[in-house]
């Protein structure tokens, strides 16, 4: 009995990192340009999951899904279909860009509660799109709860470029913030020797400001981590919320 | 000595005018109702004043002149309803283009006969009219290319077995359909 009771336990421990892997909300576009070629329809997947290893959580019917130009804000929410990304309820939306300009698109899900982690988690989503040239705004701050706000042109962008951004939380920089950032591994060709290959880790300066070179090319989502400063009730008990602001960002193999 | 001072003044010119072909100029058109509206930005951000624009037919005739106002905006009705190719120039090389559909709808079909994820196959148009004219065959051309080109994209989006198999489906699908048509025609 001893014995068996040996083998939960390290079956627990054994079991218990994976659980620990980076949640990361996801809005990843169909294509992160808008020009005459690609077509004026974006198709877009909404997701949570741990994107490196390609494993999917349920995600629920968001709480709001928008598109915001120019300071103008359009709700997409009821153009929500459910599909399956990595083998779990996810959601895809469709616009059609008729304008020139910058088009922020930005999740907000409804709280997903990680009984492995006895915490709730909120990722404040987005990526940036510009459309037939327009480059005005990429760098607006939208007013969310919590978000990344660039530093560097979020597109148009080479693996291998330096990105950086400002971590806000309620509209303020967090000095010293973490920040998750993990590679969408949609093909499953990328392998990593080891758990912190998954996923890697850079912490903002006193100004909220991170800096990361990704090392190859394809989508890769930053996320931001902060603890919220009130809580929700799980299991008859009240359990904190993390809240994080993720930004997706592709980067393009250098050509020539 | 003349002739050297004018080889360095316009070496001097060219020089000063190289940092500004870093400004990527843009041009937007839309078509309302025959009327086309242009917008013209540098870096997608200021307003190209004054600039010219000229638009082309398929022909690469030119068939209209105009010039942008202070917002960069250039609007005129449309000179005629075939394809057109809007060309701003601000000067200095600073040109760019872009090519407007044919207000025709009959023409203007550069939609895929296959919309994205939409699952019902609809026969084309033509396949009504019975038997397999050329047109047909380029018709059927069209489709099958847009049924591989939606498998290979969506082979490459989330390289889905299904997919694959999906977009397989349609090519056969649409093969059975014109065989359908073809026979159907010899018996009569």
């Amino acid at each position: 009995m001893k014995r068996y009771a040996a083998a939960v336990v390290l079956t627990l421990m054994v079991s218990l990192p994976t659980s620990a892997l980076a949640h990361f909300g996801m809005v990843i576009p169909d294509t992160s340009v808008v020009s005459q070629k690609t077509g004026k329809q974006v198709d877009l997947a909404l997701s949570f999951s741990h994107p490196f290893e390609g494993i999917g959580m349920p995600l629920e019917k968001p709480a709001e899904f928008s598109v915001v130009m120019d300071g103008h804000t359009q709700d997409l929410t009821k153009t929500l279909t459910p599909i399956q990304v990595m083998g779990h309820s996810a959601w895809a939306s469709s616009y059609a860009v008729k304008r020139p300009g910058v088009y922020h698109f930005v999740m907000t899900p409804t709280p997903y509660w990680e009984p492995a982690e006895d915490i709730f988690i909120i990722h404040y989503t987005k990526t940036i799109v510009p459309a037939y040239g327009g480059e005005e705004g990429w760098d607006e701050e939208l007013g969310l709860k919590t978000e990344i706000v660039p530093l560097t042109r979020p597109f148009g962008l080479y693996a291998g470029n330096l990105f950086q951004g400002v971590v806000k939380l309620d509209g303020k920089v967090v000095p010293g913030a973490e920040v998750e950032v993990e590679f969408y591994n949609r093909d499953g060709k990328a392998k990593a020797a080891n758990d912190y290959l998954v996923t890697q880790v850079v912490k903002a300066d006193v100004n909220g400001i991170f800096s990361f070179t990704v090392p190859t090319d394809g989508w890769w989502g930053f996320s931001a981590l902060n603890e919220a400063d009130y809580q929700l009730e799980a299991e008859g008990q009240k359990k904190g919320v993390e809240l994080g602001a993720v930004l997706w960002v592709e980067f393009t193999k250098w050509q020539g | 000595m003349k002739s050297l001072r004018f080889i360095l003044l316009l070496g001097l010119f060219i020089a000063l005018a190289s940092p500004a072909l870093a400004h990527r100029i843009n041009i937007f058109a839309l078509d309302e109702g025959g009327e086309v509206y242009t917008e013209s930005t540098f870096a997608g951000k200021r307003p190209v004043k004054k600039g010219v624009i000229r638009v082309f037919n398929v022909e690469g005739t030119l068939v209209y002149t105009g010039q942008t106002d202070e917002k960069g905006i250039c609007t005129f009705p449309r000179p005629e309803p075939g394809a057109l190719t809007l060309e701003v120039d601000a000067g200095m090389g600073h040109k760019n283009s872009w090519a407007l559909e044919s207000s025709d709808p009959a023409v203007a079909s550069n939609e895929p006969v296959l919309m994205p994820n939409d699952s019902a196959v609809v026969p084309p148009k033509t396949a009504s009219v019975g038997g397999l004219s050329p047109a047909d065959w380029k018709r059927m051309e069209q489709v099958v290319d847009t049924a591989v080109a939606k498998s290979l994209h969506q082979a490459r989006e989330e390289t889905r077995l299904q997919d694959i198999v999906g977009g397989i489906g349609y090519i056969v699908g649409f093969f059975g359909l014109f065989a359908w048509i073809r026979s159907r025609r010899e018996a009569v």
